[in-house]
């Protein structure tokens, strides 16, 4: 009974487990064991939960540590693994939470892992897979900042609570929120004042809404998160702890704002262990050990797998070009063009070099893996932005395999009509206003639209505010929403506190975790099972002479998706499936013409390649022939004899 | 008032900074007679150091003169070997915070080695000097020297003992994309410290050259060439020298790295495809973020100088063509301090890196310059001196009178036989040894190196130097005062450049007041503060600048017993900040540069 947040979803689900069982048509007793189980997973039981199931499956799985957090927490990787030798087959990497408040898809995660390790050796889909597939499953990237979820005063917030000095004072998170209401959660303030922004919804009296150029001075407010301004700058709650967003913090269209010290790709240590993970050389081993991944499906907040339309990228966010700071003094002007202006030629500033959105040949993986993905979740749609330096984009754009993303929980059909639906949201956090971000009414805007959850949707859209407002009064009992109370504030004399509970827009009531882990799991079993499969046909050898002879080497790729992504191949980051003779003897043995060594970069799906060598040698020569195609399916090796 | 244009309040002014900061120093120091032969260190400057050696002559450098200097290690690169770097201070003048450092690096690509030979040199020749030199003096007692000779020493060692490419560090890497990792290395097999050329002898026709008719070279069979036979070649070229390791029937295509550290920061950075040679992210690489993590506990690095070869160039940022040109105060300061480079370092052209050169995604200086506000400089190092009738081109005669009536042939590799355990009789082609083309031949290592530091020296000497030229008050009624109080910043460089302001970067200059009472305003005294790198003929035109009905603009900051002087303390130039107090006693008057170190002065209110 530590946290408050326990109770309240125990409340809930004995509300709904009724009405969840009699609407689900799933087995069961499965649902049932599921549904008494169905929790959210602190660090601690996270940890015992993988440990458990470690120990309990040796041959099966293995869980190691990928890296530490800053505060000293372990980044759990649970490998498994059927028949065979784990690091050779091809893998799929499941990643989750790399935002903090995303605990769902830690538990999904954590329920897919579960999944297969108990399906191992009685479901025989789940057998055939493990035994020609390695899962590699990271339930929790961010445990720093998932740790929030369980405080006894909760808040939502996607950083990873590193030290960071956000409103460029100098000084480490000195002005955190406070919960002056004591409801056990950080959610809004807002109090009158006549140079605000804001204005009460006229729809609804809960939600806040942009001003109008007409409203009356005595309607308008200003809207803060809930807490009292510690530094006595006269802003509330701009550097609380806080840190980095982990699946903002990826190297692939890399948001360089908002500026500071240490501001750079990976800069955190949880990037780049995963990064390290996927990477790393590893001198023991003398390889790269999981390069043998070969698709990467994330739970995050971004969503590519309803949208079903690759992925696309946010705005690029490099920082403004330094020569736009105005110059200190006018006149100054005249004497720096008087001194260099004639030698310098202009040149043209180049456009970023990144690629924004996926390859057009890529499409049909993803619009295929997306059908698939809706029929099989039934999750027809949901709302995502944008990403920017998130882990999806690394892993496809620079890492180079088939990337999906998930995000769970968000408005759907349900909650809102389809005809309004967003399927990619058009709307960009606009970091343009974060590059005001000294200035200080537009320090307040960006601290507000950051400020999490409840100030996310009144910043941003009270249109999904109204539809989350639907969604409690309809579905969720009416509990989600903290109704303004008047209260006393030291500083800012009378204000009212309210809101959206945290973790409300981004996580659901525990007692969904089952049926969204089952779908899931199935889900990710049919993903593995779509890579590209490397084959060899038996060689031909024709004898044109007694001494001269022709070898023809067929490659076939067998599976759903092609032998690398066009990114994949642009981004040279996948192996080209080599094909090497070696002859018995180099003396005796000639090669007319072309090279012992082939590589393939690409092969289609179903696609057949046809390879000949002429071979001037006396018969009875050995001829050996490996075929590697590290990411589809391992090494080949035949012998043949020419005759 | 004195006005900053005023020549004469300049000389006045240095003369009371030289009173104020080397009181005790300089006028303590006696006169000490100049020996024709002062040398305590006996070390030589014609020859290349590995990094044992390295490691030896910092040691006798440190044990020489260990009041000034601090041999550390920032860490160990891939395959254990200590970076290296000393510390040159002073404490008589201060500890290593107080005062401006200046970072000098060398050798990330392994190849480049002769940057590394600067360093020594630097160190040697300001310890040498400083007893008899007063511009060595004054640069050791007024800065921080912070000098590593190589930040890649894997690379280095591997290029000297052996030689080949060896530009990357030596985390493997599967060049070949084979799944072996750095499994087919270069060999020197006939043990001169050199990767040659290998041939073997085939038939008269099966070859692509053959022996030139002098028979000490081989050279290309010419076909095609009306009224001409074809020429047979009876040599065929196989790899570099070395075995085929794995078997592959291909020589040498895996070696060591494969990467280039150069690529490796995190200020513009993008992935391999688009930026050759990077790694997954900014700072992969071992030897890279052990450096990033000196800088980022070094905040008083205010100048930074990395070697590379070659070509005679002094680069400057930025390398990506995404950046846009610099703000026009700090392409003041370095073209200001990149133009007399020119004049140092004889040949030597000043440029920009993108627009000049290439564009370089995640380079250092570039890191320095964006990511820390400091300015940065990247030398190329050398350029042939086989231009000998000055005409600006070198031409093959020239080339070979130089290689053989200058440099005696020295660097020649003579065309030899050698058995291969694969391939049997080898041939090595006629070569020249490594130390040719991208280094100096070492008769004129010492000049580039004494060249170099100079360029080097004049970057330190320009770093700011601020302080408190004076603190004054005024009794304006009651217990109400006017406290004046005068900054001052000899040197070109701004406390911070115009980059860390920008990217915010820096922790902005404080200037405190400790009274007891109240600050009831404070404000800056414009007309006095002129940008940084304006040169003194210019300055007439500023005259004035600024004037209004009070001279004074207010300072709307929060707490104005510790003002945050956001842009810091222009270059060659004073700025006057004024405090309305209401109190009594002892006022205490603290600058806080993190480039520049603390200073106090003291006033009474009467």
């Amino acid at each position: 009974m530590r946290h408050p947040s326990q109770c309240k979803f125990k409340l809930i689900r004995t509300v709904s487990i009724v009405l969840f069982l009699s609407l689900l048509f799933l087995p069961m007793e499965a649902v049932q064991k599921k549904q008494s189980e169905a929790k959210y997973h602190d660090f601690a039981a996270l940890t015992q939960t993988l440990k458990n199931l470690a120990a309990a499956n040796p041959k099966t799985t293995k869980l190691e540590s990928i890296g530490k957090t800053l505060q000293g927490r372990d980044l759990w990787m649970l490998r498994i693994s059927g028949k065979g030798t784990p690091l050779e087959k091809q893998a799929l990497l499941i990643a989750a939470n790399l935002e903090a408040d995303h605990l769902i898809g830690s538990e999904v995660a954590l329920g897919i892992a579960e999944y297969l390790v108990e399906g191992y050796g009685k479901d025989e889909k789940v057998t055939a897979v493990l035994d020609k597939r390695t899962f590699y499953i990271i339930p929790r990237l961010n445990p720093d900042g998932a740790e929030a979820f369980f405080d006894d005063i909760r808040h939502e917030h996607p950083g990873n609570f590193n030290p960071r000095d956000e409103d460029y004072d100098w000084k480490v998170d000195e002005d955190g929120p406070e919960d002056l209401n004591g409801d056990g959660m950080i959610t809004m303030m807002r109090v009158k004042d006549k140079e605000g922004d804001w204005i009460v919804d006229e729809k609804d009296s809960r939600l806040m809404k942009k001003k109008e150029t007409d409203s009356p001075l005595d309607t308008l407010y200003k809207v803060y998160t809930e807490g009292i301004d510690n530094d006595g700058d006269n802003l509330y709650n701009e550097d609380g702890p806080g840190g980095f967003n982990v699946n903002r913090n990826f190297p692939h269209n890399f948001g360089y704002q908002p500026k500071g010290l240490k501001v750079y790709p990976a800069s955190e240590l949880e990037t780049q262990a995963l990064i390290d993970f996927m990477t790393r050389y590893n001198p023991d081993l003398k390889t790269q050990p999981h390069k043998n991944i070969c698709g990467v499906l994330v739970f995050s907040k971004y969503d590519n797998l309803a949208a079903g339309i690759g992925i696309e990228c946010g705005t690029p966010t490099f920082p403004e070009p330094a020569a736009e700071v105005s110059a200190p003094m006018g006149g100054f002007m005249m004497f720096r063009m008087g001194r260099r202006g004639a030698e310098t030629t202009p040149q043209p500033r180049p456009t970023d070099p990144q690629p924004k959105r996926s390859e057009t040949r890529d499409e049909p993986i993803f619009k295929a893996v997306s059908e698939k993905y809706k029929e099989m979740t039934k999750i027809n749609s949901a709302k995502s932005d944008r990403p920017f330096g998130s882990f999806l984009e690394y892993a496809y754009f620079q890492y180079g395999v088939p990337a999906f993303s998930a995000n769970l929980w968000s408005l759907r059909e349900e909650a809102r009509p389809m005809g309004r639906m967003m399927q990619r949201s058009d709307r960009q956090e606009s970091p343009s206003q974060e590059q005001q971000a000294m200035d200080r009414s537009a320090m307040m805007q960006r601290f507000m639209s950051r400020a999490a959850g409840a100030a996310q949707g009144q910043a941003e859209g009270s249109e999904d505010d109204a539809q989350w407002l639907k969604w409690i009064d309809e579905k969720n009992n009416g509990k989600g929403f903290v109704a303004w109370a008047k209260l006393s504030h030291k500083q800012l004399g009378e204000v009212e506190i309210g809101g959206f509970e945290p973790h409300l827009k981004v996580n659901p009531p525990a007692d969904q975790i089952p049926a969204l882990t089952k779908s899931h799991a199935e889900f990710a079993l049919h993903l593995a099972g779509l890579f590209a499969e490397i084959t060899l046909d038996e060689p031909e050898i024709e004898k044109l002479s007694p001494n001269l002879f022709r070898l023809t080497i067929k490659v076939h790729n067998k599976g759903v998706f092609p032998y690398a992504t066009a990114m994949g191949t642009r981004t040279r980051n996948i192996n080209p499936i080599v094909l090497q003779l070696s002859f018995g003897d180099d003396k005796k043995m000639e090669l007319f013409g072309g090279s012992k060594r082939i590589d393939i970069s690409t092969l289609e799906a179903g696609g057949e390649n046809e390879y000949k060598w002429t071979i001037i040698s006396p018969p009875g020569m050995k001829v050996d022939i490996s075929l590697w195609a590290r990411h589809g399916g391992g090494t080949f090796k035949k012998t043949i004899v020419l005759k | 008032m004195i006005r900053i244009q005023d020549r004469k309040w300049f000389k006045a002014g240095i003369l009371a900074l030289t009173v104020m900061l080397g009181a005790s120093l300089v006028m303590a120091q006696e006169w000490l007679p100049r020996k024709w032969n002062t040398r305590k260190v006996n070390l030589s400057f014609n020859k290349y150091y590995d990094w044992k050696e390295v490691e030896e002559a910092l040691r006798k450098l440190e044990k020489a003169y260990p009041k000034f200097l601090k041999l550390r290690s920032a860490g160990k690169s891939y395959e254990g070997r200590d970076l290296w770097y000393m510390i040159i201070n002073n404490p008589d003048t201060g500890d290593e915070m107080s005062k401006c450092a200046f970072y000098m690096d060398a050798n990330i690509h392994g190849n480049e080695v002769q940057g590394g030979e600067i360093g020594i040199y630097t160190i040697w020749y300001l310890m040498e000097n400083y007893a008899y030199n007063d511009t060595v003096k004054q640069l050791v007692d007024e800065r921080v020297f912070y000098i590593f000779p190589s930040v890649n020493p894997d690379g280095r060692d591997l290029w000297l003992h052996m030689g080949g490419r060896a530009r990357s560090g030596q985390v493997p890497l599967d060049d070949d994309n084979d799944g072996l990792y750095d499994e087919d290395e270069s060999e020197d097999l006939d043990g001169d410290g050199e990767v040659g050329s290998m041939y073997i002898k085939v038939e008269p026709g099966k070859g692509t050259h053959r022996l030139n008719d002098k028979g000490d070279r081989l050279v290309p069979v010419q076909k095609n060439i009306e009224g001409k036979p074809d020429e047979l070649g009876d040599f065929k070229y196989i790899g570099s020298e070395g075995i085929d390791n794995d078997g592959d029937s291909r020589y040498n295509e895996d070696g060591g790295g494969g990467y280039d550290p150069n690529r490796d920061w995190g200020s513009y950075w993008q992935p391999k495809y688009i930026q050759g040679g990077a790694g997954e992210y900014p700072f992969y690489w071992p030897e890279s973020k052990q450096i990033r993590d000196f800088f980022y506990t070094h905040p008083n690095i205010a100048g930074v100088q990395a070697f590379h070869n070659s070509g005679g160039m002094i680069l400057r940022g930025p390398g990506a063509s995404l950046h846009g040109e610099f703000p026009r105060g700090d392409l003041a300061v370095m073209d200001d301090i990149g133009k007399k480079g020119e004049k140092i370092i004889e040949g030597y052209r000043y440029i920009v890196i993108w627009q000049d050169l290439y564009t370089v995604w995640g380079g250092f200086v570039d890191f320095a310059y964006d990511m820390l506000g400091i300015y940065s400089f990247s030398n190329e190092l050398w350029t042939s001196r086989a231009d000998l009738d000055k005409d600006g081109e070198i031409s093959d005669e020239e080339e070979e009178f130089f290689d053989r009536y200058i440099d005696m042939d020295n660097t020649a590799v003579r065309m030899h036989w050698l058995d291969h355990p694969q391939l049997g009789k080898v041939l090595i082609d006629r070569d020249t040894t490594k130390l040719s083309g991208r280094v100096p031949p070492t008769w004129l290592l010492e000049e580039m190196c004494h060249r170099n530091m100079a360029f080097c020296l004049l970057h330190a000497f320009e770093m700011p130097l601020p302080v408190i030229k004076k603190v004054d008050a005024e009794k304006v009624a009651g217990n109400l005062y006017k406290v004046t109080v005068t900054l001052y910043n000899s040197r070109l460089m701004p406390t911070m450049s115009q980059a860390a302001v920008t990217n915010k970067v820096q922790r902005p200059d404080i200037l405190s007041i400790d009274v007891k009472g109240k600050v009831l305003a404070a404000g800056q005294k414009m007309g006095t503060s002129l940008p940084a790198g304006i040169p003194a003929r210019f300055r007439r035109f500023f005259r004035g600048f600024g004037a209004r009905d009070s001279e004074v603009t207010i300072i709307d900051q929060k707490d104005l017993h510790n003002l945050k002087l956001t842009s810091g303390i222009p270059g060659n130039s004073e700025a006057e900040y004024q405090f309305l107090v209401e109190g009594k006693g002892q006022v205490k008057v603290t600058l806080d540069c993190l480039k520049g170190g603390k200073h106090t002065q003291t006033i009474t209110l009467k």
